[in-house]
């Protein structure tokens, strides 16, 4: 084939990127809500994934774009004496969860890449994240494989192509778009979903809490920010305005601490 | 470029379901950028990817070892490319090695000289002529890649070059005769320079995969 047939060959597998816009948007905004509630992105894959790994880390952790802030994002490929480490004591399929098992908290966001969705390692670390209350995110091609199939992961986006090489740059394509588009959503935090990490958000604690009201919603009900996460409470018993700090008892506002403070 | 300028509807009092909306279609005109530049990159560079992957053949039919590097992103993209030639999908292996991977050497190059030789001393002490020499730059203007070049060119390597924007210094350096073979991704966006150099380089690699 000619240089200029190996560019026409990609052109289906592009254009199907683009119908799946609004999942790539939907992981962006969950990312995000953890990203703003303290979470770390920890990244993983093999072989060209594994450079992918890295090149995700390095954009949320160095960016662009001046100005925009540094996100913790690390790669669980680039520590090359815990990877051989690991891989001689537990086998390689244990290489990313046993590294996740020690470095995560309920609160980061675990992607793993795998082109064809089945490479174990992935998977497992995957599994794994999904039990410590962790975002599940995987970029994965073809029919997305034992990723796709094993129902732990929170977004999946699938590049529609059984070519790991046109995978890999509909992936590249992907990552920078879930950068840019995380820093959009953490710009406008009223546009972040409440999370609740280990069953436990703040606002729903039975201790009354003080929180910050950032927008107001229909039913009387609110989105606060607690310090360190967004959650969505009723406002229904108070004169509550964005902006105002108010008490929340049991995700109940019962009472308007200062307005305008 | 700031994603105030890029996202003007977020700075006016959008809610949730605008944010997701805009934030979609945003994502949807990304994807026709780079559909759109793949297209202009295949016009303007369809004929030089054949000669070049050609040249790059003959060198590693010839026993030569390809060299990569690049900083940051781009040296992910230099670890994939020696990756591609060492381990392929299918086809025949060939001797590669990426200059970012050893920590120490890097490492010891920078603190003891300095950042902008660490690519060009290791093709000093690696390259032979004859060899491939790939270096990975969306500015155009890394100083290590430029003296890697230089350096590679001393010792008689085949140059290939991967660059953004308008080329930068490399564009310089390709019309001085120290790139003999360099890509420009007619692009201001570090992203979709990126995604199309990783096309470059995967179709330059299948191409020198084919009998020719």
């Amino acid at each position: 084939m000619s240089a200029a047939d190996e560019f026409a060959r990609r052109e289906g597998a592009t254009s199907a990127l683009a119908d799946g816009a609004e999942a790539v948007a939907r992981a962006s905004r969950d990312m995000a809500a953890r990203f703003h509630a303290g979470g770390t992105l920890l990244v993983f894959g093999n072989g060209a994934a594994a450079t992918d790994a890295q090149h995700i880390a390095v954009e949320f952790v160095h960016p662009v774009i001046v100005g925009k802030r540094a996100l913790h994002a690390v790669s669980l490929t680039g520590d090359v004496a815990t990877l051989t480490a690991i891989g001689r004591d537990s086998g390689f399929e244990d290489v990313f969860a046993t590294q996740l098992q020690c470095l995560a908290t309920a609160s980061d966001i675990a992607l793993g890449v795998s082109p064809d969705g089945n490479c174990t390692n992935v998977l497992r670390a995957l599994e794994l994240a999904r039990q410590l209350g962790l975002l599940t995110v995987a970029l994965v091609g073809g029919d997305g494989g034992a990723v796709a199939r094993s129902g732990v992961v929170d977004h999946l986006l699938t590049a529609a192509s059984d070519d790991a090489l046109v995978v890999k740059e509909l992936h590249v394509t992907t990552y920078h778009v879930l950068w840019e588009l995380a820093h959009v959503f953490l710009e406008q935090p009223g546009s972040l979903p409440a999370i609740c990490v280990d069953d436990h958000c703040v606002t729903c604690s039975d201790e009354a809490v003080e929180v910050r009201v950032v927008e107001l919603r229909d039913g009387d009900l609110a989105v606060v920010d607690t310090g360190s996460t967004l959650e969505e409470v009723s406002v229904a018993l108070v004169e509550a305005r964005v902006g105002s700090r108010v008490l929340v008892h049991a995700k109940e506002a019962i009472a308007v601490v200062d307005a305008d403070r | 470029m700031s994603v105030e300028s890029l996202y003007p509807f977020l700075y006016e009092g959008a809610g949730a379901e605008d944010v997701m909306a805009q934030a979609t279609r945003s994502t949807v005109a990304k994807v026709e950028d780079i559909a759109r530049l793949r297209a202009d990159v295949a016009a303007r560079y369809g004929a030089e990817l054949g000669q070049c992957a050609a040249a790059m053949k003959r060198a590693l039919d010839g026993g030569a070892r390809v060299f990569t590097f690049g900083n940051g992103g781009s040296s992910t993209d230099a670890a994939d490319i020696a990756h591609l030639f060492v381990h392929p999908p299918h086809g025949r292996p060939y001797p590669s090695a990426c200059l970012t991977e050893d920590v120490a050497v890097l490492t010891a190059l920078a603190n003891d000289v300095g950042f902008d030789v660490v690519f060009a001393r290791q093709l000093a002490a690696f390259g032979r002529s004859g060899d491939v020499a790939i270096g990975v730059s969306t500015s155009g203007g890394s100083a290590n890649v430029l003296r890697a070049f230089e350096q590679a060119t001393r010792i008689g390597m085949l140059t290939v070059g991967l660059a953004g924007y308008d080329g930068g210094p490399m564009a310089e350096a390709a019309n001085a005769g120290t790139i003999d073979h360099l890509f420009v991704i007619p692009s201001a966006s570090v992203h979709r320079i990126q995604e199309a150099q990783t096309t470059v380089y995967h179709v330059l690699w299948t191409l020198t995969q084919e009998a020719l």
